[in-house]
C-alpha cells in the first residue's frame, strides 16, 4: 500500500519554515489569485491566520472566502458570544479593502447536512472564480463543516474540474491552552459527518464488523458515549496523543476517561494506539495502517468498517480527515450545541498560538509517478521530510 | 485501574450484538408493562430516555426470542412472560420482529432540494426498503439461514391478489433476491444523494412511494422460506420516533394506525412535556386502533388496571436486573452468594456511634428549650430517652417538629398528656424521613444508603439505576481486589452516592441542551425546598422536591405568540423542554389538586443527594407561570455561568 501523503509538505508550528513560505510558493505555482477560506466564530484563534495571510506581499490581490456560521445561540456562554461579536468586528476591519466572497449560512433539518451544503456552495465556479490557490483555515470552523469542505476541495481538484484551484492548503492555529479553555455544551447525540458516511447505514448490506478509532482529547466522555451508542462497535482502538508537549497527557487522558474506555467500552489495553499530537500526518499514517491491517486480516471472512471520530485538536483532526478521505472511511461526531469559555486570560494565551500549514494538493504532488512497489502493511512508513514531494494517488471519484 | 469488569457500566450498545448477555440480564417483569392487546393495533411506547424502550423492543427480534425459547435455564422468567404474551410457544417464535431505528437518515431527507411531497414519498420508500430487508433478515434468521446469501430462498406470495402483486412488484418482489436488490439500489441512491459534496453529484432525483407499501404487503402476503410458510406474525418496531421531523412523525403514525391486525406495529418516542405530541393528525390518541404505553407513568404508578403491573413493582424489576448483572462477577471473583443489593449495609448506627452522644444531647436540649419541659410532653420525652443510636436522633427531631406543631394548634381540653401512641397518630413515614434527613444534614451523618434508596435513586429509570449501581460496584471492586468481602457500609455508600449525584449535576451543561438554564431551574426548585425545610413545622414532609404550573398556563407557554411577547418565556420553554426530555425533571401532566390541574415537575431523584433532599415523592409547591419566567429573567446574563453560591446566600441576593 502506498499512501497518498506518505511524504508531505507542512510548515509553521515547529517546522523550520513559517506558513507564509508555503503560501508564497503555492501562489507562485498557481499564477492566479489566492483565496483564504475561513469561518468567524467565537474562537480566539479565528483571525490569527488571516491576519498573517493578509500581511504577506501578494503577487495578485488576495480573496477572502467567508463561511458564514450560525449566530451563537442564546444558551451559548456569554464570553463565547462576546468573542464572536469581537471577531466579527475585527474581520470587517481586516478585510476592508479585500474582496470577500461569502457562503451564506443555511438552516438544515439534520446537522449532518450542514457540511455538504456548504461544501457544494464553496465548490461552485462562482465562488472560486479566478482563484488558483485556496487555503482553508479550520481554526474557527467546526469539524462538521471543515471536513466536508476540505473533502469537496480535494475531490474537485482530483477530478480536475476545469477552473477549480489546483493548490490546496489547510491552516490551523494551534494552541492547546485555548483548546482546554473551550467547554462544549449540550452534547446529546452522534451523527455521521456529511460526506463521510463510508459503509455506515447501509442496512441492506450485511452489518459486518465495526471497529471504532476515536482520537481522545480532554473532557470528552459525553461525546465518546454518544458516538459509541451510535456505532455499537465490535472493537475500539482509542488514539492517544504521544509524543506530546506534555509527556503525561496520554496517561492523564486515559485516567480521565477510564470509566468510559475500560468499563463501558471494555477497551483492551493492547488496542490503545499513539500518534504525535503535533504532526497530523503521523495520525494519518497510523489510521491508514490500521484500516489496511483489518482489511487484510478479515478479507474474505467478514466486511469490516473502520469508523473514526475526533475529539481532539484541529491538527490531529486533520490527520484523521486525510485518512478518512483517502480510504473512504466513515467519520462520526457528537457535536456540541453551544460553547463557553472557561475563566482564562485570553491575552496571555495568545502567546501560545502557532499557525501550521499543510499543503494537501498541487505542485508538490504533481509530477511523481506512483510507487511501483507496495510495502506490506507492517512496514513502517518513513517520516516524510518537509517540502518534499512524493507520489500521488489516483483521483477519488 | 481495576482488573475486574464492572457489569453495570457496559453500554446497552455493547449488548446489542450479544444475544446471550442481553437476554440473561433482561428483567422479565418489564414485560408486564406492555398491554394485553399488543399484536393487533398500534402500540405507542413513550418514556423519558433510559427507561428501557429500546431494550423492550429488542427482545422481540428473532435472535433474542429464539435464545429465550431454546435456552431456558437463565431465562426462565423471561420465557414464561413471553409465552404469556404469546410471543413464543414451545415449538417456535410466534413473532417475526423487525427493529427500525428512526435515528438514521430519515430527517436528512428534508434537506434535499426536493418539494415536500417528494421528500415524504422518499421517506416512505426508504422506510419500506428497510422494513423489507428487516423481514428478509428475520425470516432467514428464524430458518437458521444466512443473510444475504440465502435471500433467494425467500418468496412473498400474494395469494393471487392483483393489488398485492402490484405492490410487491414495486418493492422488487416477489422473490427475496429482487426485494433485496431493490432495497440495495434504493438505499445506495438515497445515501449517495445525502452524501454528495459537489453539486454535480446531486443531479439524480428518485421516485418515492405514495404510502408504505411494505405494511400492506406484510398484512396480506405470505412469507415463504424454501417453500415453507413462515408462521410467525410480522412485527415492525420503530424506535426513537422523536428523531423524526414532526411532519414525518405524523405521516408515519397515520400509516401505522391504519387497521392491519395481521401486522404488529410498535412505535417508541421520547416523552415531551412541552409539545402536543399527545395529538395525532386526524384524531385522538387512544382507542380501538392505538394503545398508548406511558412507561414512566406505569413505573411510578403501576398499570391502569392496577393488576398487570402493580405500583412498586418497578423497583423489584430493577432489583432483578441488578442481581442478574452482578451475579456472575460476584460469584466468580468474590465467591459471594449474596445478591448485589444485599451487600449494601443499612445499619446507620455504625457510622453514627462516634457522634451519638453529642448529637443526642444537642437534640434533646433543643426539644426541651422549645418548651417541652411541660408535663404534657413527658411521655414523648421518656420515649425518646429510651431509644438509642440514629433512631433516637430521628425521634428527637421528629418530636421537635411535633411539639412545635402541637404548640401552634388549638388546645384540646381532653388531652392534657400526650402518649407515645399520639406520636404515631400525629407523625407519618414522610415526617420520619424528613427528620432522619434533617439530622443527617445538620450533623453530617451518612444518610443515603441501602437497597431501597439505591432503587429510588434510579428515578424509575433503568439506565440511571444501572449507572448508580455501577458506581457502588466500582467501590465493591476495591474490596474484591484486596481480597475482602465486598460489603459496603453506610458511610461508603453515602460517599459514593453523593459523588454520583455531584457528577450527574456537573454533567448537565455538557450533556443537556440549554444545560446552564436547566441548572438554574433546578436551583430554584432547591431554593423552594430549602425554604420549606427551614420551617420549624416541616409542613411538606418529607420535603419539597418539585414545583408545578397550571395546565392552563402550560398551554400558554406552548403558544409561540405568547412566548414572543413575554420576555424570558422562550428561554423558560427551551430549558423546561430540555430538562424533561433529558430526564432532569420528571413531568406529571394533568395532576389534579385543589380543584386545579397542574403539570408537576419533580427533580430527578439522583439530584437529591447533591442538595441533601429527600428521595420520597409527593411534595411540591406550585408557582405561577410569571414567577417561573421570572426565574429565567433574573439570571445574570444569558448563558453566563452562575456562581456556586449556597442557596441561602442566593435567596438573600
Amino acid at each position: 500500500m502506498t499512501l497518498r501523503w506518505q511524504d508531505y509538505v507542512v510548515a509553521g508550528g515547529e517546522a523550520d519554515e513559517p506558513a507564509e513560505a508555503l503560501w508564497r510558493a503555492a501562489a507562485e505555482a498557481a499564477g492566479q489569485q489566492s483565496m483564504y477560506v475561513l469561518g468567524v466564530g467565537f474562537d480566539p484563534r479565528a483571525l490569527v491566520g488571516l491576519q498573517q495571510f493578509l500581511s504577506v506581499d501578494h503577487l495578485q490581490p488576495p480573496v477572502v472566502g467567508l463561511i458564514e456560521l450560525p449566530p451563537p445561540s442564546p444558551a451559548s456562554g456569554l464570553s463565547a458570544r462576546a468573542l464572536a461579536a469581537d471577531n466579527q468586528a475585527a474581520f470587517v476591519e481586516l478585510t476592508g479593502d479585500v474582496e470577500v466572497r461569502r457562503v451564506p449560512h443555511q438552516t438544515v433539518h439534520s446537522r449532518s447536512n450542514a457540511g455538504p451544503r456548504v461544501a457544494r456552495e464553496a465548490t461552485k465556479a462562482a465562488f472560486v472564480a479566478e482563484v488558483g490557490h485556496i487555503i482553508v483555515d479550520v481554526s474557527s470552523l467546526p469539524s462538521s463543516l471543515y471536513f466536508p469542505i476540505i473533502a469537496a476541495f480535494l475531490t474537485s481538484a482530483d477530478r480536475g474540474v476545469v477552473g477549480f484551484p489546483t493548490e490546496i492548503q489547510v491552516v490551523a492555529c494551534e494552541n492547546p491552552s485555548v483548546d482546554a479553555a473551550i467547554i462544549e455544551l449540550g452534547i446529546t447525540e452522534a451523527v455521521v459527518v456529511g460526506g463521510f458516511r463510508g459503509d455506515l447505514d447501509h442496512e441492506s448490506e450485511p452489518s459486518g464488523t465495526v471497529i471504532w478509532a476515536p482520537v481522545i482529547g480532554e473532557d470528552v466522555g459525553a461525546a465518546l458515549v454518544a458516538v459509541h451508542d451510535f456505532l455499537a462497535p465490535d472493537d475500539v482502538f482509542p488514539v492517544l496523543p504521544f509524543p506530546s508537549r506534555d509527556p503525561r497527557r496520554a496517561d492523564n487522558l486515559l485516567l480521565q476517561h477510564q470509566v468510559e474506555m475500560l468499563d463501558a467500552f471494555q477497551v483492551e489495553p493492547a488496542n490503545i494506539i499513539y500518534a504525535d499530537e503535533r504532526n497530523p500526518f503521523d495520525l494519518y499514517r497510523t489510521l491508514s495502517r490500521l484500516q489496511e491491517k483489518f482489511r487484510l486480516a478479515l478479507d474474505g471472512l467478514d466486511s469490516t468498517t473502520l469508523a473514526l471520530s475526533t475529539h481532539s485538536s484541529k491538527l490531529l483532526s486533520l490527520g484523521l480527515l486525510l485518512a478518512a478521505y483517502e480510504h473512504d472511511l466513515p467519520i462520526v461526531s457528537a457535536p456540541p450545541i453551544d460553547y463557553e469559555l472557561g475563566d482564562v486570560d485570553l491575552s496571555q494565551l495568545a502567546s501560545g498560538h502557532q499557525v501550521v500549514c499543510a499543503w494537501l494538493a498541487g505542485v508538490p504532488y504533481a509530477d511523481l509517478a506512483m510507487s511501483a512497489v507496495e510495502p506490506s502493511p507492517d512496514e513502517e512508513y518513513p517520516e516524510g521530510p518537509a517540502h518534499e514531494a512524493e507520489p500521488q494517488h489516483p483521483p477519488r471519484t | 485501574m481495576s482488573a475486574y469488569l464492572n457489569p453495570f457500566y457496559a453500554r446497552a450498545s455493547e449488548q446489542q450484538r450479544d444475544a446471550h448477555r442481553f437476554v440473561t440480564t433482561f428483567g422479565a417483569g418489564a414485560l408486564d408493562m406492555l398491554p394485553g392487546a399488543a399484536w393487533d393495533r398500534l402500540v405507542l411506547l413513550r418514556s423519558s430516555p433510559g427507561a428501557g424502550k429500546t431494550s423492550l423492543m429488542r427482545l422481540f427480534v428473532p435472535e433474542n426470542l429464539e435464545w429465550v425459547r431454546t435456552r431456558s435455564h437463565h431465562t426462565e422468567p423471561v420465557r414464561r412472560a413471553l409465552m404469556e404474551l404469546g410471543a413464543i410457544d414451545e415449538q417456535r417464535s410466534q413473532k417475526l420482529g423487525v427493529l427500525i431505528d428512526l435515528d438514521r437518515d430519515y430527517r436528512s431527507l428534508l434537506d434535499l432540494p426536493l418539494d415536500s411531497a417528494l421528500a415524504r414519498s422518499l421517506f416512505f420508500r426508504l422506510l419500506d426498503v428497510r422494513i423489507m430487508v428487516g423481514v428478509l433478515r428475520s425470516a432467514l434468521s428464524l430458518a437458521e439461514l444466512s443473510f444475504p446469501e440465502a435471500v433467494g430462498d425467500v418468496r412473498l406470495d400474494a395469494g393471487g391478489d392483483a393489488r398485492i402483486e402490484a405492490l410487491l412488484e414495486r418493492l422488487g418482489g416477489p422473490n427475496g433476491s429482487g426485494v433485496h436488490e431493490y432495497a440495495r439500489s434504493t438505499e445506495r441512491s438515497i445515501l449517495r444523494l445525502l452524501n454528495a459534496l459537489v453539486e454535480s453529484d446531486v443531479a439524480e432525483i428518485l421516485e418515492g412511494h405514495s404510502e408504505m407499501y411494505s405494511l400492506t404487503v406484510l398484512a396480506e402476503a405470505t412469507i415463504l422460506v424454501r417453500g415453507v410458510a413462515v408462521a410467525a406474525q410480522p412485527m415492525v418496531m420503530f424506535d426513537d420516533g422523536h428523531n423524526l421531523d414532526r411532519s414525518q412523525r405524523d405521516a408515519l403514525l397515520n400509516q401505522l394506525r391504519r387497521r392491519r391486525p395481521t401486522v404488529a406495529r410498535w412505535y417508541s418516542e421520547r416523552f415531551e412535556a412541552l409539545s402536543d405530541q399527545e395529538l395525532l393528525a386526524g384524531g385522538g390518541l387512544e382507542g380501538r386502533d392505538v394503545a398508548l404505553v406511558d412507561l414512566d407513568a406505569i413505573a411510578r404508578e403501576g398499570s391502569n388496571d392496577g393488576k398487570r403491573f402493580t405500583r412498586g413493582r418497578y423497583d423489584r424489576v430493577l432489583a432483578d436486573i441488578a442481581r442478574r448483572r452482578a451475579e456472575h462477577q460476584l460469584s466468580t471473583h468474590a465467591q459471594e452468594n449474596q445478591e448485589f443489593l444485599e451487600l449494601l449495609d443499612e445499619d446507620r448506627d455504625a457510622a453514627f456511634s462516634s457522634k451519638a452522644a453529642t448529637v443526642l444531647h444537642s437534640l434533646e436540649a433543643r426539644v426541651i428549650d422549645s418548651g417541652a419541659s411541660d408535663d404534657r410532653y413527658g411521655g414523648w420525652l421518656d420515649h425518646a430517652r429510651s431509644l438509642e443510636g440514629f433512631e433516637a436522633a430521628t425521634v428527637w427531631r421528629e418530636l421537635e417538629v411535633l411539639i412545635n406543631r402541637d404548640q401552634n394548634r388549638q388546645p384540646d381540653l381532653f388531652e392534657d398528656f400526650l402518649s407515645t401512641g399520639d406520636i404515631a397518630k400525629r407523625s407519618s413515614p414522610a415526617l420520619r424521613e424528613a427528620a432522619a434527613l434533617s439530622v443527617a444534614d445538620e450533623f453530617r451523618i451518612p444518610y443515603y444508603a441501602g437497597s431501597s434508596m439505591v432503587t429510588r435513586l434510579g428515578s424509575h429509570n433503568a439506565h440511571q439505576f444501572l449507572s448508580v449501581c455501577g458506581d457502588l460496584f466500582a467501590e465493591m471492586l476495591v474490596d474484591v481486589s484486596l481480597g475482602r468481602p465486598p460489603h459496603l457500609d453506610v458511610a461508603r455508600q453515602h460517599r459514593v452516592l453523593r459523588a454520583s449525584s455531584e457528577r450527574f449535576w456537573e454533567s448537565i451543561p455538557r450533556t443537556v441542551p440549554h444545560g446552564r438554564d436547566v441548572q438554574a431551574l433546578v436551583r430554584e426548585i432547591v431554593a423552594i425546598s430549602d425554604t420549606e425545610k427551614a420551617k420549624p413545622r416541616l409542613p411538606y414532609a418529607p420535603g419539597v422536591t418539585g414545583t408545578a404550573i397550571l395546565m392552563a398556563e402550560r398551554k400558554l407557554l406552548l403558544d409561540p405568540e405568547y412566548r414572543e411577547a413575554t420576555p424570558g418565556a422562550d428561554r423558560l420553554f427551551a430549558a423546561l423542554a430540555s430538562a424533561v426530555a433529558h430526564n432532569i425533571l420528571n413531568a406529571d401532566l394533568d395532576y389534579s389538586v385543589k380543584g386545579n390541574r397542574y403539570m408537576v415537575l419533580y427533580l430527578n431523584r439522583l439530584l437529591c443527594p447533591r442538595f441533601m433532599l429527600p428521595l420520597g415523592y409527593g411534595s411540591f409547591r406550585e408557582r405561577r407561570l410569571q414567577v417561573v419566567i421570572g426565574w429565567m429573567r433574573k439570571l445574570p446574563a444569558l448563558g453566563a455561568r452562575p456562581q456556586e453560591l449556597p442557596t441561602r446566600e442566593r435567596l438573600e441576593l
